[in-house]
């Protein structure tokens, strides 16, 4: 036998010996105990047809409401107003999608945006995966570049949600100039006293872009007493509605200079009472704006957008607050017993007239909206100036229907005496008007 | 019983069947494993995943007559995965003083018993111990390792051929 043989005789024989041991079928059967037929598989094109087919029929079906959800922004209803709602319900925004992670974590997500002719709106989302948004800096600053520079917020309405992992803002913007398309959003972040800027771009869809339902110049004006407001166009488009005015143009705010006249020293958003009505139904007012500038003094009034089937819209002049010449010189009684003055067709109630520290102090009060915007006092036959008023107090009280709010102060005169003369010159007051513009709808 | 119908009944699910169809042939089975493993435990652990995979796959097996040469291929695969697994992880009281490497050496002397086997590649190995350790013809080696005949054929001549040369000695012309 040689060494060639040797080496397979060697292991030949061992296997040969071998005998398989008795607890052999006891393992067979041990490992299959439990095993369970697996159930046959699907062949793998039966498995595709049928998903395709479900996933085919669910979309077939569904597909209205896709295509409805599929272009919604989700998530904003508490901060949408009724306008927006229906506009996100038709789809009308540009979804973007985009996001930009801070440095400590948070992640602001651009979920879309909206825009028409009066504004853009940006719909974003503000994420903390730590749940505490609200220990942030909750509103991280938004500036859009374009080409035509820089737009900057106007307002911002947001929502945290209830397990403080995120914040939903619907923030305004001026519109971008026509010719703009890819913008910038920068958007930074206070953290630990450092500022943390990122940049999200995205391409503006004109197509998505709503324009505007109503543009019109309207050049009226509301001539009340010495006060001339200047309504001179509307621009009402899907989001809002907005009237552009002015109070006095260039022109007349030089010439009320030259004349020493100075109606409107108190003139602000609150000066007037200016309202729309679209079908005789008012709309809500969203906001409202002032500046002054080499046009003079302008102004904007922001409404929710007009309803579709417009056939009347008239802008409404309610009151309006103004600067009038009084004039007029009232003699005062020291204590409580003076009568209620009377003049323009308001009253001021004096309720007492009383010294104080070296001072002459007068508490009257009026309806609220009143003020004597130049007044003086005669302490025996020497006039002195206003030195402050203190005490402010406001009550509402019901009258019919609606209320009013008196406005209760004492003016402080300083220096004491015996005969008190209240000279009042000039005095500022909301006078009610309810006069009508009505704007042509065509 | 025949083969066929046994066949049939653990394609349905019939565990006992199975059973009586792996002990039929559980020498041959076994031995076969053996030649791979070299050890008792290791075989009964390869045999019992075997018949577990031959359990979950019947279904597969398109010609039931064939039902045992499959089930060789399967056990066979078993038995590679297992020494896959023994070079991966060694049981602690297994390695003895010295480098791991000794221990490869050993289990293979335990087959092999001859420093010339290590100079054969695993796969003339495998194939030279089925045909000599088993005395399995090549289609069944071709059959067991789902090889084609021809590379069986090539695996023995080329493993006789090293071992020749190790051993120096005469070329018996035998196969």
């Amino acid at each position: 036998m040689n060494k060639f043989e040797d080496i397979f005789e060697e292991g030949r024989a061992e296997i040969e010996g071998l005998s398989v041991p008795d607890d052999l079928e006891t393992r067979l059967r041990s490992a299959l105990a439990n095993r369970r037929v697996p159930r046959r598989p699907l062949q793998q094109w039966k498995l595709r047809t049928a998903v395709a087919l479900i996933a085919f029929s669910l979309i077939a079906y569904n597909y209205d409401a896709l295509a409805y959800y599929g272009k919604q922004f989700l998530g904003y209803d508490q901060i949408m107003n009724g306008t927006l709602k229906q506009l996100n319900e038709l789809g009308k925004g540009q979804l973007i999608s985009k996001s930009y992670t801070f440095k400590n974590g948070f992640i602001l997500t651009l979920d879309g945006v909206m825009l028409d002719s009066n504004q853009l709106l940006l719909f974003s989302t503000l994420k903390d995966p730590a749940g505490k948004i609200d220990q942030g800096d909750m509103m991280p600053r938004m500036i859009i570049k374009g080409l035509a520079g820089e737009y900057m917020e106007s307002n911002s309405t947001g929502q945290i949600s209830a397990n403080k992992t995120e914040i939903k803002s619907v923030t305004s913007f001026a519109p971008p100039k026509f010719f703009e398309k890819n913008l910038t959003l920068t958007v930074s972040m206070m953290d630990k006293g450092t500022m943390d800027t990122g940049n999200i771009s995205f391409t503006l869809n004109r197509n998505t872009a709503m324009g505007y339902t109503l543009k019109k110049n309207i050049n009226q004006t509301f001539n009340i007493d010495e006060t001339k407001l200047h309504i001179d166009s509307i621009l009402a488009s899907p989001t809002k509605t907005v009237i552009n005015g002015s109070v006095m143009n260039i022109l007349e705010l030089a010439e009320a200079k030259l004349s020493e006249e100075e109606r409107f020293v108190h003139i602000s958003q609150d000066s007037f009472d200016l309202r729309l009505y679209a079908n005789d139904k008012e709309l809500v007012k969203q906001g409202a704006g002032m500046s002054t500038s080499l046009q003079g003094i302008t102004f904007n009034e922001d409404y929710d957008a007009l309803p579709p089937d417009l056939q009347k819209l008239e802008i409404k002049l309610v009151s309006l607050s103004a600067d009038h010449q009084v004039n007029q010189s009232f003699t005062l009684e020291p204590g409580s017993n003076n009568p209620s003055l009377s003049l323009l067709g308001q009253t001021i109630e004096i309720k007492k007239v009383y010294s104080s520290d070296g001072d002459t102090c007068i508490t009257l009060s009026s309806e609220d909206g009143v003020v004597l915007t130049k007044v003086y006092l005669l302490i025996d036959g020497t006039r002195v100036s206003l030195n402050n008023t203190q005490d402010d107090h406001y009550d509402k009280i019901a009258e019919g229907k609606s209320g009013k709010i008196i406005h209760t102060r004492t003016l402080h005169f300083p220096g004491t005496g015996q005969n008190f003369m209240l000279d009042i010159q000039r005095m500022t007051y909301v006078k009610t008007y309810n006069e009508t513009i009505n704007i042509p709808v065509s | 019983m025949n083969l066929e119908e046994l066949v049939k009944r653990a394609k349905a699910g019939n565990q006992e069947a199975l059973v009586q169809l792996v002990l039929a042939k559980k020498e041959e089975l076994y031995k076969l494993a053996y030649v791979y493993l070299g050890n008792n435990e290791d075989v009964l652990d390869a045999m019992e995943d075997m018949i577990v995979l031959v359990f979950e796959n019947i279904r597969r097996l398109k010609d039931d007559s064939s039902f045992y040469s499959w089930s060789k291929t399967i056990l066979v695969n078993c038995c590679h995965s297992t020494l896959r697994k023994q070079k991966k992880v060694i049981a602690m009281e297994k390695v003895p003083e010295g480098s791991y490497l000794d221990v490869f050496a050993e289990k293979e002397e335990q087959i092999a018993l001859r420093k010339h086997w290590a100079k054969l590649s695993e796969k003339q190995r495998e194939v030279l111990k089925l045909r000599f350790y088993l005395d399995l013809d090549y289609e069944s080696i071709a059959q067991i390792l789902n090889i084609p005949l021809g590379t069986v054929k090539s695996r023995i001549h080329s493993g006789l051929k090293v071992l020749q040369r190790s051993i120096g000695g005469e070329w018996v012309e035998q196969i």
